[in-house]
């Protein structure tokens, strides 16, 4: 079972200013002269960690597996679009700061319409319907251009409104900082509601529901209030990728950006106040630095999720939390003592099975390590692979 | 050249992400070749097209470096924009950071469009970075009409082009009375429709339009329910813009209920729709290309050789990558100068031999003229049919030629002009 | 009538295809709980896997041995992992049968590629089975037919007819009991598992070389069949089956039917330029939506589906 793990920084004396100092840090990035490059990918991750506190709130929270949650966040990306896009909006003086509102107000109304019939369920039904619904509205995306843009999506510029703040946020350091401080915002909101009397219910509607009825309270009813707040706040997560992206197309709505969501969230940690944060930054850097050297980073992507789901139901941020809390009672040594077998050995093998790989898929290319490697250095490393799993089977056994 | 793909960069890459701020600079500075940025969708369903575009780019510009004589070589970096607007954005980011002035690709125009868009944003906010965007594939006519940019140009003929070459073609065809159209549910089945029923109804005022369909791209399994309808219309010609999946489907569904009718295609020389062809499309299978094979000068043998050496399961069939590489050199020679701002200039109303034939750039739309190609499926003899495609022995035979000049579209373009 | 009678004959024909994955699916979900999202993924393994056979030995062989392969996958998959997992709800079950579908389909193209493969039908299936309103019917699609009956039927004897499947329907309605009577009730799940994975092997083997066999198969109708399953009502065979012929049939009668939304909504028309967005829609055009919108219909009208017993 999972449990509802809220910050730990309020509980120790120094962690709560190290956090808001570590944040603060990643917020103010662009002072360090970080390049264009550097600050899309972090927007990136800010947009995507943003998406995965919604998500969070529904699939850590109230256990709600949703297949669908790119409906919110891609309607909010689009309502962002023709805001940025509508003379009369840029007429009425909105400023730029103010967008996200406008997808979260979609992504409120999308989740009013599709809450109702997908929320009525919990557990397996739930995902189908999600599912269902996801493909849904994907399939109408090429039907109407008028709404969508067609194929070429729709194009936008987030220097086309002034700001309060900024004169306008063109530039790729001002854009940073408003998407950073949103997203902070975003994950924050989501944070709070899970501690608010909803995000109690929401817990309770996953461990009992039976219970929750029988006290009174109806638990559809909770989980579509929570898929009202999990809507708006996906939807302000789009807006926020339209002012970094500036453009919106179908792949906002697709299934594979709400397969990405849950991805990031199970690989975080479902249940982690920085979860979200760390799997959208795990696969903001698989996607965009990984994906540089090797056609099989979606594989190892997957890969990773699975290991994740079988292994570390807590996720990476799970992982690091106990790698924390025994290395405060270990100590150095007793760390390296205890884990040092079992941490090499698992090195060793997923190095020894990801050279099998590359050497087994991409030796007809004739590039690289294809290449300083005859065929049979697939099968040598394969087995070398092998022992190492055997070695590290046996090292944990001792851990146990 | 060399590649992003590169295997021995992996164990390094994987172990090393301590390293990962260095990358951005790795191995860009102080080398005489210019670099050009290629975006192709290495990943997902469009993966197969993407792979094709970038070898053939790959080929291209080594026989381009390969001239004697040379005195600018092309260094071309290949990226993977997994067909998502979003990451062709990340990409552009991190090339422009690099100083790369050359953006290339193809797929679809989600894609291209964004990156013309983002391209035109930049150019705007950075004067004196300017970029450019090199188009080989993304036939929208948008792009050169209400789309069009400054920084743009495009090295294939677009959408209307290929469909006033086809219906002029199919106009002489006078047992041609009833035509089908089906194409995908989006942009470019729609201008493939549209094209053909204007065109038709200018060129051939007796030639009835029996049937419209439009499908969900990539969604159909069974095209049989289609090809009842078809049958059931009594049409004798087909047009369609399909391709991949989609067109393999309808020609194999077409075959299994015994449909006679002539396919008007865009793409049935490329992505398995010659291997679904087979002896059943013989005759009756045309498209409009712009890469004539059955020319075979000796640059094109070069190409076609070295693709089977090194990619034997990639075929030859767009010839924009090759013009586009020429274009580009004949601009640097024009120019003298390597300055995107310089080659854009030299660009414009450029007039050169292309790979097919002879080829201009017009300046009012940066679109580019080249002749295309109107040909019929047959078996290889050798001689009107020099290659089989796709490990068949069938290839196709050139029967209509157009030339640059007899195909030029009217425009909409109002070039917004630096400075 | 000139080409509904073929266009019922190709819903026939697809539609039970899309039975032969619907089953499987339907019986593992029944008795273990699990929505197996890699259904799709077995299926679309079965197709590669035969086709590699195909190859080597002929279509024949690849047409027994691939279901048979895909199969004992299914069955290791059980044993191995699945198992682990049901200790710690569905959640994770789902969870990771989804990652199974990104880890296969990233196999697959690694394994043969980014495009289409060359699996067709053999020569002495390529023929026309019987012509009838001026359209061929072809040779392959009525096989698609014998062997999905075939091996529904094989199914259905196994479950009803024999001691095995007394003990699986048992299973179905009282694991603890079984297992009290001093059956291995985990034996029984592996089996059932394998069963279901096998029938998608050959619903794979055969969609493969009727259909197209590409990396995107899967993808293509692993959602379709969720419908199916949903729409019949969780854990019916019979529901899955109708739901199928319906789903199967609907694409065909849409495109058969030549008409407009506006059409049938004339009054309609001109109040609002979205509206006539939607109204300017063909009913072919609709095709690919409508499953989705009938699954949401009715788990809002009647979640139990249209056959299940129990609500979803």
């Amino acid at each position: 079972m999972m449990r509802l793990q809220l910050p730990r920084a309020g509980r120790s004396g120094y962690g709560a200013p190290a956090v808001g100092a570590g944040l603060a840090l990643l917020v103010l990035l662009p002072l360090f002269g970080a390049s264009r490059y550097w600050l899309v990918l972090g927007m990136q991750v800010w947009v995507l960690a943003a998406y995965a506190y919604s998500y969070q709130l529904l699939f850590g929270r109230a256990g709600m597996l949703s297949f669908g949650h790119a409906v919110y966040f891609g309607l909010g990306a689009f309502a962002a679009a023709h805001a940025l896009n509508s003379r009369a909006l840029a007429a009425m003086g909105l400023p730029v700061e103010m967008i996200p509102l406008i997808g979260m107000l979609a992504g409120l109304g999308a989740a009013v319409v599709f809450g109702f019939p997908s929320t009525r369920r919990a557990g397996t039904p739930f995902a189908m319907v999600t599912l269902g619904i996801g493909e849904l509205v994907a399939a109408c995306f090429l039907m109407f251009p008028g709404f969508f843009g067609g194929e070429a999506g729709i194009s936008t510029n987030r220097a086309a409104l002034g700001g309060w703040v900024a004169a306008n946020y063109g530039a790729a350091d001002r854009a940073y900082v408003l998407i950073a401080l949103w997203a902070l915002a975003l994950g924050a909101m989501a944070l709070w509601i899970a501690r608010t009397p909803l995000g109690l219910l929401a817990r309770a509607t996953r461990d009992n529901a039976a219970r929750l009825a029988f006290c009174g309270i109806e638990p559809s009813a909770v989980r579509f209030r929570l898929m009202l707040v999990a809507g708006a706040l996906a939807g302000a997560a789009g807006a926020l990728s339209t002012l970094l992206n500036e453009i919106v197309s179908v792949e906002s709505v697709s299934l594979a950006m709400s397969a990405n969501v849950l991805l990031m969230t199970v690989v975080g940690g479902p249940a982690h106040a920085f979860g979200p944060l760390l799997g959208a930054l795990t696969l903001t850097l698989m996607q965009s630095v990984l994906s540089r050297f090797t056609h099989a980073w979606v594989f190892y992507y997957g890969l990773m999720f699975i290991l994740t789901v079988l292994f570390a139901p807590n996720g990476l941020t799970g992982i690091v939390s106990d790698v924390l809390r025994n290395a405060r009672q270990l100590g150095a040594g007793g760390m390296a003592r205890r884990y040092g077998a079992p941490v090499a050995a698992a090195l060793l093998a997923g190095l020894l099975a990801i050279g099998t790989i590359e050497i087994a898929f991409f030796r007809d290319e004739g590039i690289g390590a294809a290449r300083v490697f005859p065929a049979w250095g697939a099968a040598g490393l394969s087995l070398g692979c092998l022992a190492a799993l055997l070695w590290l089977r046996r090292s944990l056994r001792g851990l146990a | 050249m060399t590649r992003k793909f590169d295997r021995r960069h992996v164990l390094a890459g994987l172990g090393g992400s301590l390293a990962l701020p260095a990358l951005g600079a790795r191995g860009w500075a102080q080398s005489p070749s210019v670099k050009i940025a290629q975006l192709e969708i290495l990943s997902g369903g469009f993966a197969l097209l993407g792979e094709s575009n970038a070898r053939a780019v790959e080929i291209g510009v080594e026989e381009f470096n390969a001239r004697p004589g040379q005195a600018v070589k092309l260094e071309v970096q290949l990226f993977d924009s997994k067909g998502s607007a979003q990451e062709a954005q990340t990409i552009f980011s991190q090339v422009a950071d690099q100083g790369v002035r050359y953006v290339t690709g193809g797929g679809t125009s989600a894609v291209v469009g964004s990156l013309i868009d983002a391209i035109g944003r930049y150019n705007e906010r950075n004067p004196g970075k300017e970029i450019l965007y090199l188009n080989h594939q993304a036939i929208d006519p948008d792009f050169t009409n209400a789309r069009c940019s400054y920084w743009h140009f495009r090295f294939d003929p677009h959408v209307l082009m290929r469909m006033d070459a086809l219906t002029t073609f199919l106009a002489v065809d006078k047992s041609v009375k009833q035509v089908f159209l089906i194409n995908q549910d989006y942009a470019f089945g729609h201008q493939v429709q549209n094209g053909a029923k204007e065109q038709l109804a200018t060129k051939r005022r007796d030639i009835k339009i029996v049937g419209e369909e439009l499908h969900p791209i990539g969604r159909v399994k069974d095209f049989s329910p289609f090809v009842a309808k078809i049958k059931a219309s009594g049409a004798d010609t087909i047009i369609t813009g399909n391709f991949g999946s989609d067109l393999v489907l309808l020609i194999r569904a077409a075959n299994d209920a015994g449909l006679d009718v002539k396919f008007y295609t865009y793409y049935a020389n490329a992505l398995g729709a010659p291997t679904a062809l087979g002896e059943a499309g013989v005759g009756r299978t045309r498209l409009v290309t712009g890469m004539d094979l059955n020319a075979l000068n000796p640059r094109m043998q070069w190409i076609h050789k070295r693709l089977r050496e090194k990619y034997p399961k990639i075929e030859l069939f767009h010839a924009a990558y090759f013009d586009m590489i020429d274009m580009l050199g004949a601009a640097f020679r024009k120019a003298g100068s390597t300055d995107p701002r310089a080659v854009a200039k030299a660009l414009e109303g450029l007039t050169i031999e292309g790979i097919s034939g002879e080829i201009t750039m017009r300046a009012e739309d940066h679109q580019m003229l080249a002749p295309l190609f109107v040909q019929t499926f047959g078996a290889a003899d050798g001689v009107a049919i020099k290659k089989g495609i796709e490990g068949t022995n069938f290839g196709f035979r050139t029967e209509g030629r157009f030339k640059a000049s007899e195909t030029i579209q009217p425009h909409s373009c109002v070039m917004k002009r630096p400075g | 009538m000139d080409f509904i009678f073929p266009a019922a004959l190709n819903a026939i024909s697809y539609g039970l295809l899309l039975f032969m994955l619907a089953a499987g699916l339907t019986l593992v979900f029944s008795l273990m709980g699990v929505m197996n999202f890699a259904h799709a993924s077995l299926y679309m393994l079965g197709a590669y896997f035969a086709y590699s056979i195909a190859r080597q030995a002929g279509f024949w062989v690849g047409l027994v041995a691939a279901p048979l392969l895909v199969a004992g996958l299914g069955m290791l998959i059980e044993r191995h992992v699945l198992r682990h997992l049901h200790a710690r709800g569905h959640i994770p079950e789902l969870l990771f049968t989804f990652g199974l579908v990104l880890v296969i389909e990233e196999i697959v193209k690694l394994v043969w590629g980014l495009g289409a493969v060359d699996y067709r039908v053999p020569p002495e299936l390529r023929g026309t089975l019987f012509e009838a309103f001026g359209t061929r019917f072809p040779m392959h699609k009525g096989f698609v037919i014998l062997v999905a009956l075939a091996s529904l039927g094989a199914i259905w004897w196994l479950i009803a007819r024999t001691r095995t499947g007394l003990v699986v329907r048992a299973a179905l309605a009282n694991p603890a009991m079984v297992e009290s009577l001093g059956h291995d009730v985990g034996r029984i799940f592996t089996l059932v598992f394998g069963l279901g994975a096998g029938l998608a092997g050959i619903a794979g083997a055969v969609g493969g070389a009727v259909l197209v066999t590409e990396p995107a198969m899967a993808a293509h109708l692993g959602t379709i069949i969720f419908v199916i399953v949903v729409v019949g009502g969780l854990g019916s065979i019979k529901g899955a089956f109708i739901a199928s012929l319906l789903i199967g049939g609907l694409e065909s009668v849409l495109i058969a039917i030549d008409v407009r939304l506006s059409d049938l909504l004339m009054p309609l028309k001109g109040l609002s330029s979205g509206l006539d967005a939607v109204l300017a829609l063909k009913a072919s055009q609709l095709a690919p939506i409508l499953p989705y919108l009938l699954m949401v219909a009715v788990l809002v009208f009647r979640p139990r589906g249209l056959f299940g017993e129990r609500e979803v």
